[in-house]
């Protein structure tokens, strides 16, 4: 079914889909939100502070964790690096069905 | 004191947090578009593609459109005399670096985007074939997220 630009909630799903996101599995993407200059609701990103993937920004979630998208690599496909305290804490590897990969 | 790398900020610089405006992929390229939620009105754009990640600030959401038609003309091969004309390029940047999406003069289906801060080494961009596709085609996502 075609989004409903007027919908924000539509508009907004179809922004996490459109980014890959994970909205099922064991550890789903679970926006915080921020308003715009228009009183919109719209998903927050934040720079990552710390680590390898400094400067970078992503989508915040609501316990405050950067979701940063990383390519497949080594043994692990395209998956999120989930930045825990903007980097200072490491990360950890979510994959786009919402499984933690080890 | 030194102050550590993750402290420095500069007058000008973008904002720690911002909101995701519009955003649009396919295959390994993403383009998104974020706006600043207080201070002034600034928005910035973001590609992401299989081995660069770019953001810059542009001047406004109608970049967007622009952007799009100016790829979009594709004028076929022109034999590459060099010949230049002012629609063989587009400034994008709203920002202090200096962004130029340039059209090739030899390929009709190849581009370069040239980011040149005031200071600073030069950065450049070629975006070509099946690239280009999949570039379109996630700028025609933010423009329809935009609307």
């Amino acid at each position: 079914m075609a989004k409903d630009a007027s919908d924000p909630q539509q508009k907004i799903e179809q922004q996490i889909k459109n980014a890959g996101l994970p909205t099922h599995g064991v550890a789903p993407f679970r926006p915080a939100f921020d308003k715009n200059k228009k009183g919109e609701l719209i998903v927050k990103k934040a720079r990552v502070e710390h680590g390898p993937r400094i400067g970078k920004y992503g989508y915040v979630d609501t316990q405050g964790r950067i979701w940063i998208k990383d390519r497949a690599h080594g043994k692990y496909p395209d998956h999120w690096d989930v930045q825990e305290n903007g980097g200072k804490l490491g990360r950890t590897r979510v994959d786009s069905d919402g499984n933690i990969l080890p | 004191m030194a102050i550590p790398r993750e402290r420095r900020t500069k007058a000008g610089a973008p904002p720690r947090e911002l909101g995701l405006t519009a955003i649009g992929s396919s295959g390994p390229w993403e383009i998104a578009v974020d706006e600043s939620t207080s201070g002034p009105n600034r928005w910035f754009a973001q590609i992401e593609g299989p081995s660069i990640y770019l953001r810059f600030e542009i001047a406004s959401l109608e970049i967007v459109e622009e952007i799009l038609e100016f790829l979009a003309r594709s004028a076929g091969e022109n034999g590459g005399h060099g010949h230049e004309s002012p629609s063989d390029s587009l400034a994008i940047s709203g920002g202090k670096s200096e962004v130029l999406l340039l059209r090739d003069d030899e390929f009709s289906d190849r581009f370069f985007l040239v980011i040149q801060p005031s200071k600073g080494p030069l950065t450049r961009l070629t975006i070509a074939g099946d690239d280009l596709t999949h570039v379109l085609a996630a700028l025609r996502q933010v423009a329809e997220d935009l609307r």
